[in-house]
């Protein structure tokens, strides 16, 4: 008998269960320490997010409350506090991430990059219209510096920098990020850039 | 028997896979428990195929280059007798798969970002996916070490803006160093100034 089924599958950010999965992926982070950049790296994959997607912020929270996240995401308030850990920022709280934040948020980010997928896909392809993928480029490049203006410390040189930059090299970077981040694989691999072996 | 297939999409990417369920490990009639064969398809590619070690060997090279890139690490990474290949290519990347069949060329094939992402995502869906009772040989995803980090970083990132700044003060400093200055002449005007004021008093 021959049973064929055609399955184009979708990754529904739960752990549907196969039997070889790594069930100790915590283990893989016993010796490991936070790395230096992650609460930077985190603000601004959510920031690439707010610029892919109108509203954002609702989304998020929406999304958080939806994945069953904790209190840190009940609140516009509590969610910015979290943010504040980026050192880049006006409103830098000289506070840092913890290793619970930093599982919300990653599971977070994926799960808001595989939403966002079919845009920073669109983004990243070489295949399509160079002029077409110029205008967009255009457009989420100067969305995205926007938002650093208002968010960020524009004294910061590195904040300077990425302002002036005209090769983009950070934001393409930060859409690879999100484009390998989708789903539970992603999250896994986000997770572990986000630490250093001790 | 009962042959099952599978497959899953992801824009650019498509992965078949067929396969039987394994009785004597208990597996449902839904489950794959042994891979007959499979099928890779990307666009602008001729299909991949191959057994249950070649599909071994491509998870896990491009599963090591996505976490590895994740990381803003681009190394070239091989299989076991450099079955499958991948390696930075420009902006790109280049997948090289040689064959274990005698006669056959190599493949080549340049994958862009996103199609990087959706290879990666066919193959993650495919390790989670419960209707697979199969044990892939792949590595776990763990955090590098700042030092393999730091010597697998291709171009260095730093900011020059400390190193000018720091030089420029040098060189001023070594300048203001050759500036004559007479202190002969200052030490006169501010000699004894007490005694200057009780001569006025007089």
């Amino acid at each position: 008998m021959n049973k064929s089924k055609f399955v184009a599958t979708q990754n529904k950010y739960v752990n549907n269960g196969s039997k070889h999965l790594h069930t100790t992926a915590d283990n893989s982070f016993v010796n490991c320490v936070i790395a230096n950049d992650t609460p930077k790296k985190i603000d601004f994959l959510i920031l690439v997010i707010e610029t892919l997607q109108i509203n954002a912020t609702e989304s998020l929270l929406l999304k958080a409350k939806n994945i069953g996240l904790s209190d840190d995401f009940s609140t516009r308030v509590q969610f910015w506090k979290m943010r504040c850990s980026n050192p880049l920022r006006n409103s830098y709280t000289f506070s840092s991430l913890t290793t619970d934040q930093i599982d919300s948020l990653v599971q977070l980010i994926s799960s808001m990059s595989e939403n966002l997928y079919p845009l920073i896909r669109q983004l990243l392809s070489t295949k399509e219209s160079e002029t077409l993928n110029q205008e967009r480029w255009s457009l989420f490049t100067s969305r995205l510096k926007s938002l650093i203006r208002e968010r960020m410390n524009i004294q910061r040189s590195y904040v300077a920098s990425l302002l002036r930059e005209d090769n983009n090299e950070f934001f393409r970077e930060l859409l690879v990020i999100l484009s390998l981040s989708c789903g539970e694989g992603g999250a896994k691999r986000l997770k572990a850039s986000l630490y250093h072996q001790a | 028997m009962i042959n099952l297939t599978y497959r899953f999409d992801q824009n650019s990417s498509s992965l078949e896979l067929a396969g039987m369920p394994d009785v004597s490990n208990g597996d449902s009639e839904v489950t794959i428990g042994i891979i007959t064969s499979w099928t890779l398809k990307i666009i602008g590619a001729p299909p991949i195929e191959g057994d249950k070690e070649h599909l071994d060997n491509l998870m896990r090279v491009i599963l090591q280059y996505s976490r590895s890139y994740i990381s803003g690490i681009r190394k070239t990474y091989r299989s076991h007798l450099n079955i499958v290949t991948i390696s930075p290519h420009g902006i790109c990347h280049k997948l090289l798969l040689n064959s274990t069949k005698e006669g056959i060329k190599p493949l080549e094939i340049i994958l862009d970002d996103s199609e990087l992402s959706d290879l990666t995502r066919c193959l993650d869906l495919l390790i989670i996916d419960s209707r697979f009772n199969i044990r892939w040989d792949i590595n776990k995803e763990i955090p590098f070490s700042k030092k393999y980090i730091r010597d697998s970083v291709s171009i260095p990132k730093n900011n020059f803006n400390f190193f000018y700044a720091f030089i420029i003060f040098l060189l001023t400093s070594t300048l203001l160093l050759f500036v004559p200055t007479n202190n002969k002449h200052e030490l006169r005007d501010t000699a004894n100034p007490s005694q200057v004021l009780s001569e006025q008093d007089e």
